[in-house]
């Protein structure tokens, strides 16, 4: 198109304005007023001696305001000097642009009260105004339920306002998915030049794991530019990974330890961090913690519930830039009471002769005039055959020299379920027999083979070596109560077979000579555990020693817990669903979920009979959720993904060897900047025919009033 | 307080009912704003005497009055006249254009009826012709007081129509008229000059006083048209389609020089030449006519 072309050549079409003045001449000629005048003399003769000089200016006003009129109209067009073909083809092709915009938690992060998503929301909105007419485009937020994506659109102001109504989320999530779907949409595309334009921040976790052989779609033609917002310098973000208690089940009235664990994600160290633990939106404790950058540490609180129930509880960080994950919330059922059933094999006219003697003090040191936080209760055997065993939590069989078929069966699913098991040994039991009915039987309720009996000749206590010093159980041990796991008198013990030791079975407690004392198995759900010598003082002296009492109780708190870490999941994680086993009673009811912020939704559980489970895929907000089915209520809590906690920023050279082969710019952006970078700017002619439209306008002024 | 009618303003007697009362408007108005009657003057007919006053010339005070009376009296009289005056009042197509709601036509009417009242009130006699391309209506000069309803109902019931042709009339009327007298020429002479002027050099021959009452309309002077026009000739069937914005300044050149070539010719020939446009208060006319009749 000669020496310029033009960058909108649709407005070429407002050219016809041009003909305005001409059809205006026209029209005017066709309207002249007729006036019956006298002096009609004087016109006439003034006609003839000027008209023609008049006529000629006339020509030439209307020529002129016909040309100011094209060069306004041209002007709009954005006449440019014919640029080289590549920068025409810069100019003139078409753009199909696919925004990625990271609204993952880590865009929460604040400097000087504004959020990177707020600043991410800001760099969107100017890459969309970017578009002109016959551009496309389409926005693919990185957390996103959208299935499928949208296509491609031209509906600029429609796509900003899609930006504008997007609200960043409390979730994870990688850029694999949202460049898959940049790639299949921008292929379906015919625009003379494709950009993927991602807004995000610096953190390094959603790139983990981006390869391009991760993409399945990559196009070498499509610019690749990656806009970095928000916080340039060192980030810093502390967050509570997770808060556990020491042991389950929690019992009203048992102090229990809640360990929080917290790590400093940031490159700055930070002192004094206070740090709160909430149970039912009340202060329990609160403490001041020194954080390294980098550095994890552990907190460790001390509770008592004095009530049982569910409760809820937080441990709560104090602020800093990235508030989406200082507080970890957590649940807890507290039990009233651990029920425990001693079964005494070797009953005896006085308590202090039984077998169980030692045991029932130890579970319960009040005796039965002040009932405490374990309850135990002491029935032979025979008697034991009668009992509903789900009424208790731990079954103890101590000296039992056989059980009933149906007794084992019940005592097999029982344990199945999650009740927790704990053999004592003596002289009355056989090593055949048990070793037949509960190590060679389809449910193996012996940690290990039964070995002969060895008596021990040491004269002398010998000390207990631990094999797993972190187990549940030698919790009271740890730090200064090391020392009273000190050494014991083993005089005999029942030998097991090392070789035979299942998978699921470990050595706790051995003694010197490497035979174990204590073993541990595990049934199903159910816990369970093997003293390899008596109860009682018969074979040891353990039980008049201090390491007994903390021991049992320890022991019967921790086989009680088989199941209860199952019943709920304490520590769920956005965005991963919520999973409720529901019993087979209250599989055709609906189960009410109420989220964080107050909605309600209700889900219907699904599955096999007897496995029915209740499926919630929305948690998305961090907080407590609140459960019921029938009259039956629960609480879950939810949490932050911890790896977006990790604000660690990706380097530029790390973040270029992602995209080999691949054009890529780096952008960082901040408030003010232009969204893209230096482009081809062809040399504009639209201001050299505004000043050439101003100069004709200011002719044709001058010509007018003179004609007047 | 609302302001009084202005009975000068033309546009203002043409809402007043008859020729008759705009002419007594306009007189009277006159008058009453000189405080001196136009009719007592210092004639020979002895009318009454008065007080002597300062300021009152010594040459009209009556001695034989203040021989016997020992006081200055002064002697006024009523004023005599034996003035034959001819109104001749152009009537053709090209008088009857208005810009205002006033015609040029109907101007020279409320001019003459006015002239007409005044000189008629003074007894002098008034004559009427009205014209175009010819006489089109005479009345001979009389003094009677009825005269000055037949000088009206002439005027009322002539339209304005016919081509000019002033100095051919002018011409006619000079060979009529064989007393002398006081010619009053009311016409836009939007005829040929030199013959116009040769019809009034002829009046002048014949020993008449000549008044020219130039009457135009403001359109006519200033040519306030905008827009393109198609103008068409009152008289002749002439048109023209120009822009007027065009043409104003050569227009208005011509004009001026039109009016400027009356007034020097006439001033030449002792002519009394006085423009009026269509909005001119009609006073000046007649304070024209007094101011002559008084030199």
């Amino acid at each position: 198109m000669g020496w310029f072309t033009f960058i909108n050549p649709a407005f070429l079409w407002g050219a016809l304005a041009a003909s305005i003045p001409v059809i205006i001449h026209l029209i005017n000629r066709r309207r002249a007023r007729v006036v019956r005048f006298p002096a009609v003399q004087f016109i006439l003769r003034a006609e003839r001696r000027v008209a023609r000089k008049y006529r000629v200016k006339q020509w030439l006003l209307l020529a002129l305001r016909t040309i100011i009129l094209f060069l306004l109209t041209t002007a709009l067009a954005e006449p440019v000097l014919r640029p080289s073909e590549g920068d025409l083809a810069e100019i003139t092709q078409t753009r199909a642009v696919a925004l990625i915009l990271d609204n993952t938690m880590s865009m929460a992060y604040q400097v000087a009260g504004t959020t990177t998503w707020e600043l991410a929301k800001e760099a969107a909105g100017l890459v969309l105004q970017e578009l002109r007419p016959q551009d496309q485009g389409v926005v693919l937020p990185v957390v996103s339920t959208d299935e499928p994506p949208q296509a491609l659109s031209g509906e600029r102001a429609r796509l900003i306002q899609q930006v504008a109504a997007l609200d960043g989320t409390s979730e994870s999530s990688g850029f694999i998915k949202p460049f898959q779907q940049a790639y299949a949409l921008l292929k379906t595309s015919d625009a003379s030049k494709k950009e993927i334009v991602v807004v995000t921040d610096r953190t390094r976790i959603p790139w983990v794991g981006f390869e391009p052989a991760a993409l399945q779609i990559i196009d070498p033609q499509v610019q690749v530019t990656v806009m970095v917002v928000g916080e340039q310098n060192a980030p810093s973000n502390a967050a509570v990974r997770v808060a556990r208690f020491d042991h389950a089940p929690v019992v009203a009235g048992v102090r229990t330890k809640l360990t929080a664990s917290v790590v400093n994600f940031g490159a700055l160290d930070r002192k004094q961090v206070p740090m709160r633990l909430l149970v039912d939106e009340r202060t329990l404790d609160q403490r001041l913690l020194d954080l390294p950058r980098g550095a994890a540490a552990e907190v460790v609180f001390d509770v008592v519930f004095d009530q049982p129930g569910y409760r809820r509880g937080a441990v709560v960080l104090g602020g800093d830039a990235l508030p989406a994950d200082d507080a970890f919330y957590f649940t807890v059922p507290v039990r009233k009471a651990l029920r425990v059933l001693l079964i005494d094999g070797d009953p005896r006219t006085t308590l202090v002769a039984s077998e169980t003697f030692y045991l029932m003090n130890a579970l319960n040191p009040e005796g039965t005039s002040r009932p405490g936080p374990i309850q135990p209760r002491v029935v032979p055997v025979e008697e034991a055959e009668r009992l509903r065993l789900d009424d208790y939590d731990v079954v103890a069989l101590a000296n039992v020299l056989t059980l009933s078929s149906s007794f084992r069966s019940r005592l097999m699913a029982f344990v199945n379920r999650g009740g927790g098991l704990w053999w004592f040994l003596g002289h009355h039991v056989d090593p055949n027999v048990y070793n037949r009915d509960f190590f060679d039987a389809p449910t193996r309720l012996l940690p290990a083979r039964l070995g002969a009996r060895l008596d021990r000749t040491e004269r002398h206590p010998v000390p207990l070596h631990v094999s797993e010093t972190d187990h549940p159980l030698f919790k009271p041990f740890s730090g200064q109560g090391r020392e009273a796991l000190g050494s014991v008198r083993v005089q005999r013990l029942l030998t097991t077979e090392r070789a035979s030791l299942p998978p699921v079975s470990r050595v706790l407690i051995a003694l010197p000579d490497g035979r174990p004392l204590l073993l541990e198995g595990k049934v199903g759900r159910g816990r369970i555990l093997m003293f390899t010598s008596t109860a009682d003082v018969d074979w040891n002296e353990l039980p008049v020693t201090t390491t007994y009492l903390p021991l049992i109780q320890t022991g019967a708190i921790y086989l009680a817990g088989g199941d209860t870490d199952q019943r709920l999941a304490s520590d769920v994680r956005i965005p991963h669903p919520i999973t409720l086993k529901v019993s087979e009673p209250q599989r055709d009811l609906p189960l009410t979920i109420r989220d964080p912020h107050g909605r309600e939704v209700r889900v219907f559980p699904d599955g096999p009979e007897g496995g029915a489970e209740a499926h919630y895929g929305e948690a998305r907000v961090p907080g407590f959720y609140r459960l019921r089915v029938g009259q039956e209520t629960g609480l879950v809590a939810v949490n932050t993904p911890l790896e977006e906690s990790d604000v660690t920023p990706i380097q530029p050279e790390e973040l270029r060897e992602k995209f080999p082969g691949i054009p890529l710019a780096i952008v960082q952006w901040q408030p003010g900047d232009p969204v893209r970078p230096p482009q081809v700017t062809p040399m504009s002619l639209a201001g050299w025919f505004l000043i050439g439209m101003l100069a004709l306008m200011l002719v044709e002024g001058v010509l007018a009033n003179r004609l007047r | 307080m609302a302001d009084k009618p202005n009975y000068f303003d033309p546009l203002t007697l043409s809402k007043l009912s008859t020729l008759l009362l705009r002419a007594r408007y306009v007189v009277e108005g006159l008058i009453s704003g000189l405080h001196t009657s136009p009719y007592k003057g210092f004639s020979v007919e002895f009318s009454e005497h008065r007080q002597y006053t300062p300021g009152d010339e010594i040459r009209h005070i009556d001695w034989k009055a203040y021989g016997k009376f020992d006081r200055y009296y002064i002697k006024e009289y009523e004023e005599e006249t034996n003035l034959r005056c001819y109104l001749l009042v152009d009537a053709s197509a090209s008088m009857d254009y208005r810009s205002n709601g006033v015609s040029k036509f109907d101007y020279a009417c409320y001019l003459g009826a006015a002239l007409a009242y005044v000189m008629l009130n003074q007894q002098d006699l008034v004559g009427l012709v009205t014209f175009a391309d010819g006489i089109r209506q005479q009345l001979p000069p009389r003094s009677s007081s009825g005269h000055l309803r037949a000088v009206i109902e002439s005027l009322e019931q002539t339209v304005p129509t016919g081509e000019t042709n002033l100095g051919r009339t002018l011409h006619h009327i000079a060979s009529q008229l064989k007393r002398r007298g006081l010619v009053i020429v009311l016409s836009d002479l939007l005829d040929e000059p030199a013959e116009v002027m040769q019809g009034l050099r002829h009046l002048r021959y014949q020993k008449h006083e000549v008044l020219v009452f130039h009457v135009l309309d403001g359109d006519e002077i200033a040519f306030p048209f905008t827009q393109l026009t198609q103008f068409e000739d009152l008289e002749a069937d002439v048109r023209v389609v120009t822009d007027p914005r065009a043409i104003m300044a050569d227009y208005q050149e011509q004009i001026q020089q039109f009016i400027k070539d009356y007034e020097t010719q006439c001033r030449r020939q002792a002519i009394d030449y006085t423009l009026f446009d269509t909005r001119t208060p009609l006073d000046k006319g007649l304070l024209k006519y007094l101011a002559w009749r008084g030199a």
